[in-house]
């Protein structure tokens, strides 16, 4: 009898103390760090090696951020740059590059510091997703599974593991939402940091210029009673903001330099509508119905109009994802199939249940193509990152409400996290097995390659010939040489066309040309030419290939003949 | 007045179809079986040095089969080529068509939104492409009318309608080619 009662008292005590530790509160927090933990496997493994080289963005990146943290100034010389980075002459926005200066510092000037902020803040942008959603729903479940669609997303793992300026603004531009909602229904004083947040988007990447004032008026509209109740904090926090971001809006509006990027990518400078609505008009005669029918501004917002249905377009969503193969692994949309249904359910419930706060989530929906519908290129994944993660927190407000009412629920999340594990190891396996092999091209794969390859020759020759074809070489010998930046100011040769690009004729012994004959070389000189172009005296020292094995570069040497007299 | 509306949708849909009477060569929507295997095959040439086994899970006929069925399918739901059925007046109707649909929940309007949603196999299927278009952008016209039925006779939305109206007339003339399904239009 008293080993019975003390057994039991053991028991219930044990139960007691289990049921404490494994409280509903305790079993959720350890589900978000479980996502996150996930979240951060998927964007952190093998980040160095896939995708399977630097494209020309994240070589000068890298290198920008590297020539900051050894000189404080930029590959140009320009002292820590506020507004812009040159680089290439696409004058970068800034704060990615002083982002990876912390991590250059730590891991050194390779891939995976060059990719650590982007996936370190993609990841954070999982737990923001969950704080979001418990602001919008109050609701630790949906905020738990929208955690959960946003760490498994492709869209948001694909920008997550390349140095994407946009993915480090979307975590901005999301601090920047939830501590809105924070000024709104916590504290007043969040609103500094929610607008110093967006200010900060702004100054990652161009592309939330065009979102953050939408995003704003949104919040503003959801929020009214809040703003007027706090209008002397939310007036401080414009002034602040207003002053931080002049510099900011001066070089964007006020410079040849600053209106480059969006002259460049706009549909707007586009002639073709013109050169149609003169044709037309011509062929009506020039009357005042064919004025009206075709006139050129028309023709633009017809334009806008089917750039902007474009970011809703099945086939980008959920079956071949963005036409650039750096976005999306060209087998998967940007969305998992079964998003379809729980995107569709969500928009349901959002109206059928009066979900506080669904035109706010709707209107984020709406106004984030707005901005990337001006540029030529649509759909665009990264352009319109910021659109994440409305359709995952809809998704998961659809599933939660659908459970809700669904009689069979283990089937029903059965089903559900079936499909979601089918979708993601069948994304995983493409983007590890196939994605990295067939599109190794588009990363320009090949350049350190061929940087190892010309190593050995380097102290002896005299010069070293790079062709421009694949475009931008001079940033990858200085990335994987860690050529010291300063040695590199003193020895570059650079052109500013009448674009204001910057071309790189050479540095140090390196020649960057369209055709070898233009320069000078000696027989001590080292050739990096495409295939097939080295001459008949030009012995080939090695040939560099892309993954799925097609020649991109040869090593090439003049073959030396030796004078037997001497 | 919803009356006056509905004869104006009308009127605008069919100056549409009249429109798309006039396509002489259609675009090519039909599904290909052949297609999966080539899937197939690529995808499994490029597994080189990875488990057969594995490569079999992710890589056979029936994923292969779904996915170029659903490829194939979301094409005859790409924005353009709605825009181009629609127009915008159609496209803002489907969605007040939609929203009727699952806040009435009549199964008359569901069963009109199963056969939208089924129409476009016919496309994927049907030996005469024109026919299966024809069939699917009736279906498509027909239900985004329920749309009509959630406009409240306030100044406002009648005037949004009227707008919308004309713009869309004024984009059906501005594609008068009908770039995302026609090859070549009889009347340039």
């Amino acid at each position: 009898m008293r080993y019975f009662l003390t057994d039991n008292i053991i028991i219930l005590v044990f139960a007691i103390i289990g049921q404490a530790l494994l409280s509903k509160a305790k079993v959720k927090k350890l589900i978000l760090i479980a996502i996150i933990l996930l979240a951060a496997l998927l964007r952190f493994y093998k980040l160095d090696s896939v995708p399977p080289s630097l494209y020309w963005d994240e070589a000068s990146l890298g290198y920008n951020a590297y020539s900051i943290l050894k000189t404080a100034k930029d590959e140009h010389g320009k002292f820590l740059p506020t507004t812009n980075f040159a680089a290439f002459g696409d004058y970068k926005p800034p704060l990615y590059i002083y982002a990876t200066v912390p991590s250059i510092a730590l891991f050194g000037l390779n891939e995976f510091a060059i990719r650590f902020p982007s996936a370190f803040f993609g990841t954070l942008t999982v737990l923001l997703a969950y704080f979001i959603a418990k602001k919008l729903f109050d609701d630790q479940n949906i905020a738990l599974t929208a955690s959960l669609f946003l760490a498994t997303s492709p869209w948001h793992i694909q920008l997550s593991r390349g140095a994407f300026e946009g993915n480090l603004a979307l975590f901005l531009s999301s601090l920047g939402i939830l501590t809105f909602f924070k000024f709104a229904k916590d504290k007043p004083f969040y609103i500094l940091i929610s607008a110093l947040s967006f200010l900060a988007a702004m100054y990652t990447f161009t592309g939330q210029r065009l979102f953050v004032p939408f995003i704003l008026i949104v919040l503003s509209i959801q929020f009214k009673d809040a703003v007027k109740k706090n209008i002397k904090y939310v007036a401080a926090a414009a002034i602040i903001c207003a002053i931080l971001f002049f510099p900011l809006f001066k070089f964007t509006t006020d410079t040849i330099e600053g209106k480059l990027r969006f002259n460049e990518v706009t549909i707007f400078k586009n002639l073709e509508p013109i050169d149609r609505s003169t044709r037309y008009r011509q062929r009506d005669g020039y009357s005042t119905l064919s004025d009206i029918v075709h006139n050129r501004r028309f023709l633009y917002a017809r334009e806008y109009l089917i750039h902007y249905f474009d970011a809703f377009n099945p086939t980008f969503l959920f079956t071949k994802g963005d036409g650039n193969p750096r976005f999306s692994v060209q087998e998967v949309g940007q969305l998992y199939l079964i998003d379809l249904f729980l995107v569709l359910a969500g928009t349901y419930y959002l109206f059928a249940n009066k979900q506080k706060y669904r035109f706010f989530i709707l209107a984020w929906l709406l106004v984030s193509p707005l901005g990337p519908a001006t540029a030529r290129e649509t759909p665009h994944a990264l352009r319109m990152i910021h659109i994440l993660p409305t359709f995952q927190l809809i998704a998961a407000y659809g599933l939660i409400s659908f459970y809700r009412y669904f009689r069979y629920k283990k089937i029903l999340l059965s089903a559900v996290a079936l499909a979601i594990v089918i979708n993601l190891l069948f994304y995983l396996h493409i983007y590890y097995s196939h994605w990295a092999k067939n599109y190794s091209g588009e990363w320009q794969y090949g350049y350190k390659q061929t940087v190892e390859a010309i190593r050995p020759y380097y102290d002896n020759a005299d010069y070293i010939i790079v062709t421009k074809n694949l475009g931008r070489p001079y940033i990858y010998f200085l990335l994987y040489l860690k050529f010291d930046p300063e040695k590199y100011r003193q020895t570059a040769d650079i052109r500013r066309d009448n674009f204001y690009f910057i071309d790189v004729k050479g540095f140090d012994k390196f020649r960057f040309v369209d055709n070898p004959d233009e320069v000078e070389f000696t027989d001590d000189s080292i050739f990096v030419l495409s295939p097939g172009s080295a001459g008949a005296n030009m012995r080939v020292l090695d040939t560099i290939s892309t993954l799925d094995g097609k020649p991109i570069l040869e090593v090439s040497q003049k073959i030396k003949i030796i004078d037997e007299e001497l | 007045m919803k009356k006056i509306i509905l004869a104006l949708v009308i009127f605008v849909f069919a100056f549409r179809i009249w429109q798309t009477s006039g396509c002489k060569n259609y675009h090519f929507f039909k599904f290909e079986p052949i297609s999966v295997k080539i899937n197939v095959e690529e995808q499994v040439n490029t597994d080189i040095g990875q488990n057969r086994q594995v490569s079999r899970i992710f890589h056979n006929k029936a994923s292969a089969t779904f996915y170029e069925i659903t490829k194939s399918y979301a094409k005859l739901f790409d924005s353009q080529f709605i825009l181009d059925i629609l127009g915008p007046i159609g496209v803002a109707l489907m969605f007040l068509a939609l929203i009727y649909t699952f806040k009435t929940k009549k199964l008359f309007t569901l069963s009109h939104l199963i056969i939208v949603v089924a129409t476009p196999f016919l496309v994927l299927i049907g030996s005469n492409t024109k026919i299966s278009l024809f069939v699917q952008f009736i279906a498509m016209y027909s239900f985004s009318l329920w749309g009509i039925k959630s406009l409240m006779p306030n100044k406002l939305q009648i005037f949004g309608i009227i707008f919308l109206a004309i713009s869309t007339l004024w984009y059906f003339a501005l594609s008068w080619q009908l770039p995302s399904f026609c090859n070549e239009i009889f009347f340039n």
